[in-house]
């Protein structure tokens, strides 16, 4: 079943194109990779999909329903900056995602924080980037969700810590629920993904399976981008 | 859901006013009290001090009231905390509304602490007595009751900062609506839609005195008592319709979608 | 455990490796029970779904059954698993074989030094 469908999305920021006839689907049940450099565009979709920006042309559909309340019941979306501001806990945040979003477990919530070395009372001014970082995802896996969007997980966290952030997603995620990742760290994150989806200047280089392109190709998915993206 | 987003839109409006409000009250009862002793020199300068620092206090209140609404207005809806804002499973128009009336509560709210703090350090007989003559004067002309003309200059002050509330909100959607130099065009649009409440104002009035028969006092040096009654009702109708009219706009340009930083 | 794969072979190939291994080496016996697939993905830190393929395979070639409620088991087919030893150990011998004619080393020199392992 089709849980996102992007269907020709166009975006232009003062005549510059930024998003050039974009179309790909993330079926239910998949890890799917959303790969490109900085500023190829990957970001931008991931906003679009999170009514974060609108569309010039085009259509996004989620769970078969378009942008809007709907659409994120059933996304949960981590950003790839912080809106973890002001002078509050972490447990404030908890509180505001248990006011707000109904799939939220918040004891869920708790174990992941624990498990990441996160101290619920320690106020967000006083948290590290890379400790944000890790508040969000704990919060954002901590829904049960059906399409996770993560805008470069791996992005702020230093490469020990890479790890276990995979691991966090990966044993996190509801059974037949999708993942939609972005990230320009592809060897990283290659082996848990089934599809990849290649952004270069706004446009879809090359998609398909992992392993067909592996076995195709005859090389790793971080090979064959530094092939195909110059 | 409205109410849950009222809790945390009032939590970041008021996150330096919760501060503001105690210190300017406690201040005010401390001036009172130095106030007893006016009859040293010392105390007395002492008390006059102290009467400055409320005074300012209650301006520092009234600006930030401003301040802190828009601001609090433009980070949740279109700075960091946006990625959360707009994510959260609600309808813009919910998310707009709370934004109002928490910036009405909280306007109200400053208003109630600024003059009672005033009327803490000011309040006397003699004061009282002085205000009570000077309105017995005015509304003498007026025909019109004492407090229903106390009722109708606290409504205008209170309209006045609505609207400013709300043509800021407007512009500062409508800017997001643009690209580029969003601050710039943000101050741009909040002149366009101040110049136009004044137009719009001035032609009102204009209208007005004219149907009630004395359009050519809009010249002459003195305005009688009569049409000045009627500009200040004039300038409660169209400010609280400006407001309401700046928040439908609003309400449309905000319904079409956000582009974020 | 971390488990370093090889970029340019697909993934479920090199898991169904590793678990034949594991189980020629009766690290996993007959008829035990294997770990289930989110285990297995946890382990190797892989998409769940290439684990479920790499299994799905491997029930394919008898090595393992699934029962139905309790998850799946190693087969207790004894011929079964002597198969896939003796088609592990001959691929084996054959990589080793080409590797060593691509140094250009011959048969009897290959020979010599196998018997020279003790």
């Amino acid at each position: 079943m089709e849980l996102l469908s992007v269907k020709n999305i166009k975006k232009s920021f003062d005549d510059k194109v930024i998003i050039n006839d974009i179309s790909f689907t993330v079926e239910s049940g998949k890890i799917v990779g959303l790969l490109g450099k900085n500023g190829s565009g990957k970001t931008t979709i991931i906003k679009m999909i999170n009514d974060l920006l609108t569309l010039d042309e085009g259509e996004i559909l989620v769970n078969g329903s378009k942008i809007g309340v709907e659409s994120k019941k059933v996304i949960s979306y981590l950003p790839e900056r912080s809106y973890l501001e002001g002078s509050e806990r972490v447990i404030d945040i908890i509180k505001l995602f248990k006011d707000f979003y109904e799939d939220f477990d918040e004891q869920k919530a708790l174990f992941l924080l624990k498990d990441l070395d996160l101290d619920i009372n320690q106020k967000l001014p006083k948290m590290s980037k890379g400790m944000k970082e890790k508040v969000q995802l704990a919060l954002v896996m901590s829904r049960h969700a059906k399409l996770y969007v993560l805008d470069e997980p791996l992005g702020g966290v230093d490469p020990t810590s890479r790890e276990k952030i995979l691991k966090t997603i990966l044993s996190n995620f509801d059974e037949g629920a999708s993942l939609l990742i972005t990230t320009h760290l592809i060897a990283d994150v290659e082996k848990i993904l089934d599809e990849v989806i290649f952004i270069d200047g706004g446009k879809v280089i090359l998609a398909g399976e992992v392993e067909t392109l592996r076995e195709k190709e005859n090389a790793s998915i971080d090979e064959i981008f530094r092939r195909v993206i110059k | 859901m409205i109410k849950k987003l009222l809790k945390y839109d009032l939590k970041k409006m008021t996150n330096l006013l919760i501060y503001l409000y105690p210190i300017t009250l406690a201040v005010a009862l401390l001036t009172r009290l130095i106030k007893l002793g006016n009859s040293i020199q010392l105390i007395f300068i002492i008390g006059q001090v102290f009467s400055s620092i409320t005074y300012s206090l209650v301006g520092t209140i009234l600006v930030n009231t401003f301040v802190q609404i828009l601001l609090a207005f433009n980070q949740s809806f279109y700075k960091d905390q946006s990625y959360l804002t707009h994510t959260l499973p609600i309808e813009k128009g919910k998310l707009l509304l709370s934004k109002y009336l928490s910036a009405l509560i909280v306007i109200l709210a400053s208003i109630i602490i600024s003059v009672s703090s005033l009327f803490i350090v000011l309040y006397s007989k003699t004061l009282m007595q002085g205000l009570k003559e000077m309105l017995k004067t005015v509304i003498s002309g007026f025909n019109m009751s004492g407090t229903g003309f106390i009722l109708l200059i606290a409504g205008i002050i209170f309209a006045e900062i609505c609207f400013l509330i709300s043509a800021g909100f407007t512009a500062i959607v409508k800017a997001h609506t643009y690209n580029e130099k969003k601050v710039l065009k943000g101050l741009i649009w909040f002149a366009v839609f101040y110049m136009a409440s004044m137009v719009i104002t001035f032609i009102v009035a204009i209208i007005s005195l004219a149907i009630s028969g004395n359009a050519t006092v809009i010249f002459a040096e003195v305005l009688p008592e009569s049409a000045f009654i009627t500009l200040l009702s004039v300038a409660l109708v169209i400010y609280i319709t400006l407001s309401i009219a700046c928040y439908f706009v609003c309400n449309k340009l905000f319904a079409k979608g956000v582009n974020v930083d | 455990m971390s488990f370093d794969f090889k970029g340019n072979t697909p993934i479920y190939l090199q898991i169904i490796d590793y678990i034949k291994k594991q189980i020629i080496s009766k690290k996993y016996r007959l008829g035990e029970k294997l770990p289930s697939v989110r285990d297995f993905s946890m382990q190797f830190e892989v998409n769940p779904n290439t684990v479920q393929k790499a299994l799905f395979e491997l029930e394919n070639m008898g090595i393992i059954i699934t029962e139905s409620t309790n998850g799946k088991f190693v087969t207790t087919d004894e011929a079964v698993i002597e198969k896939v030893k003796k088609e592990t150990i001959e691929k084996m011998v054959e990589d080793l074989y080409l590797s060593f004619l691509d140094l250009g080393i011959k048969k009897e020199e290959v020979i010599e030094i196998l018997s020279s392992k003790e």
